[in-house]
């Protein structure tokens, strides 16, 4: 459903949506941020090439802006982030964009770049008996803070200083099975169909417990997929997801699988919020480190703070460590602090510092990079 | 925010209601605190809501608006959505004592229990446990009037309710019930220690039908410096038509 064809069928979807409603409303909306920041690189790298030392100036200008209709029994959204980037963060966009899979669009050198992402676009018709959805969306069914590996239709951009997931172009039929349960179907077929994935959800509550179980196909590796999450209450919210994977063509699928999972919790004391995770990344006999090339090592640690110092102010630290062997003294880890201040109901200024030593991805930890970046965002 | 008992109670409270103060009128004596009750439920009930509502959270000289609309039936069960640009598609769905929270651009549901419950809702000084309140104050307090006050010029009767159980969100409440019109004017809230948590004041009152209701109030915490919120209604509706699977996880995340 990508390419200019499945985009043009999915604007007559919207405008199809928009123009049926009996009793529409609409919105129009979003946010221009503008963020300068000073990178400093030591012995770091990427892609497994040396990166220069020193310092530099990144600036990113965004707008992220989006549009929807809503009737009685049609709906219809699209929304979209364009930024203009110099320096390192024109650099980082354009090798993002590079990277197979990704439906970031970047035009420029390695010093200006300009991109283009469609976050949304997707009709939606209600039906007295379930809600089906067309188009690109986001599909949440994780529990976790920055892991979750039931999450198997979003993937998540960490190029800013919380993750952010980002949608797919899929066919969702929600059926409501009560008021607190339903189940999910959910297609995302590939231009090679028994390439995409495919997935059924059961969720609900039971005894106070907010849980899901799901079963899927990936057509890309040929893999059965099944998770299941809860989420329970005990002063502090606890939450916990699993997923196992298995080759059925195998002539050993059990020992040709392997399984991620990942538990939490969440709670507040007094002006703080905190929240720690850990990710397990592995499990049976298969090689795991190409399932999650952005955490590739087999254990990791996340642990974040917000201090919320007046009802305008606020200072958030955010800590990811991880490797093969926990909290190894060559691990890679990364320190994130945000302070955020409201100027007016619209707008927000926010100042920044980003520490990471070595690289997730190759897992190794030589090397250091720094950012200290300030930020202006407005919404409308 | 208040929701609404049964009807068919509602009926015979309203009905009681209106034969006590009558009563109570011929002989111009202080109404029990049963009475009291019984006669602000009547005021209060309705089977199902409909309005736009604004709320103007004002900190330290500061405002920050919200605007919203909202439908409910009965006391248990209240969808609302946020509209103002900021906060645009956030819903709340409330089922009896649970309530969710709905965020639309990550798509993702949050229950809101435990540790959150004790938070200001959207950064106003209306908890989500002041939300979740049930209007059926007989159930978790002791009554008793403790004597009359003039407030804006409307005599009013101070009602005095006392936590009977663990769970109740105050250990003291204080009233003052319009004697004529039998809307509550003004609302304190007080801790088991004595200290005064939080002011509710009514600013507006409207006559809906045959009965009046508060449609405008500004609730204050103590334990916030120099905050208020003030919350109104616009196009209220009572007793509409509603379409019961709007109270449903399907719908909140819709």
């Amino acid at each position: 459903m990508t390419g200019r064809r499945g985009t043009g069928l999915l604007v007559a979807l919207c405008l199809a949506a928009a123009a049926g409603a009996q009793e529409t409303s609409s919105w129009f909306g979003g946010s221009l941020r503008a963020q300068e920041s000073a990178v400093g690189l030591s012995g770091a790298s990427a892609g497994g090439l040396a990166l220069p030392d020193g310092w530099s100036w990144a600036s990113a200008t965004s707008l992220s802006a989006g549009l929807g209709v809503k009737g009685q029994r049609t709906g219809a959204e699209a929304s979209f982030d364009l930024a203009a980037l110099t320096g390192a963060s024109a650099a980082a966009v354009i090798a993002t964009a590079a990277q197979p899979g990704s439906d970031l669009l970047a035009w420029g050198s390695g010093e200006n770049a300009v991109s283009l992402r469609l976050r949304t676009l997707w009709a939606k018709l209600d039906l007295d008996w379930a809600a089906l959805q067309l188009g690109r969306q986001v599909v949440n069914y994780g529990r976790g803070a920055l892991w979750s590996p039931e999450d198997i239709f979003a993937r998540l951009d960490l190029s800013g200083a919380t993750p952010d997931r980002l949608g797919a172009d899929a066919l969702r039929l929600k059926i409501p099975l009560g008021d607190l349960s339903g189940l999910d179907l959910v297609a995302a077929p590939t231009a090679d169909p028994g390439n995409g994935r495919y997935a059924t959800r059961l969720s609900g509550e039971l005894l106070g417990l907010d849980s899901g179980i799901l079963g899927a196909w990936d057509g890309a590796s040929r893999r059965a997929l099944a998770a299941a999450d809860c989420k329970f209450d005990l002063g502090p919210s606890f939450y916990a997801e699993a997923l196992f994977s298995v080759d059925p063509a195998s002539v050993d699928p059990f020992g040709t699988s392997w399984a991620r999972a990942v538990a939490g919790l969440d709670w507040s004391v007094g002006d703080f919020v905190l929240a720690a995770e850990y990710y397990w990344n592995g499990g049976g006999s298969a090689e795991v480190t190409s399932i999650d090339p952005s955490f590739p090592a087999r254990q990791y640690l996340f642990a974040t703070g917000l201090w919320s110092i007046s009802d305008f102010t606020s200072l958030s630290l955010s800590a990811t460590s991880g490797s093969t062997g926990l909290l190894s003294p060559e691990a890679p880890w990364r320190l994130t602090s945000v302070f955020s201040l409201d100027v007016s109901q619209n707008a927000s200024l926010g100042a920044s510092l980003d520490l990471l030593r070595g690289n997730f991805a190759s897992m190794s930890g030589a090397g250091w990079t720094t950012s200290l970046g300030a930020t202006l965002a407005v919404k409308f | 925010m208040r929701y609404v008992k049964q009807p068919a109670k509602s009926i015979v409270a309203a009905v009681m209601a209106v034969l006590a103060a009558a009563v109570l009128a011929a002989q111009g004596s202080a109404p029990s605190a049963e009475q009291l009750l019984a006669r602000l439920d009547a005021n209060e009930s309705f089977k199902s809501i409909r309005y736009s509502g604004r709320m103007e959270i004002t900190i330290g000289g500061q405002t920050r608006v919200k605007e919203m609309t909202a439908v409910a039936m009965g006391a248990d069960k209240a969808l609302i959505e946020f509209t103002n640009p900021e906060d645009r598609g956030i819903r709340y769905l409330k089922l009896g004592k649970d309530l969710w929270m709905y965020f639309p651009k990550e798509q993702d549901t949050v229950k809101i229990s435990g540790h959150l419950l004790k938070e200001g809702m959207m950064g106003s000084d209306v908890s989500y446990e002041d939300a979740l309140e049930s209007s059926d104050y007989k159930a978790k307090y002791s009554a008793s009037v403790s004597g009359s006050d003039e407030v804006d010029g409307h005599k009013t009767w101070i009602l005095e309710l006392k936590a009977r159980v663990p769970t109740a969100s105050y250990d003291r409440i204080v009233m003052w019930i319009d004697a004529e019109r039998y809307v509550q004017l003004k609302e304190e809230m007080y801790a088991r220690s004595g200290k005064l948590l939080k002011t509710s004041t009514t600013l507006d009152v409207r006559q809906i039908g045959s009965r009046w209701y508060a449609i405008s109030l500004v609730m204050e915490s103590k334990l916030r410096k120099d905050t208020k919120t003030t919350f109104s209604m616009q196009k209220l509706e009572l007793d509409v038509s509603l379409d019961p699977r709007q109270f449903s996880m399907a719908w909140l995340t819709k």
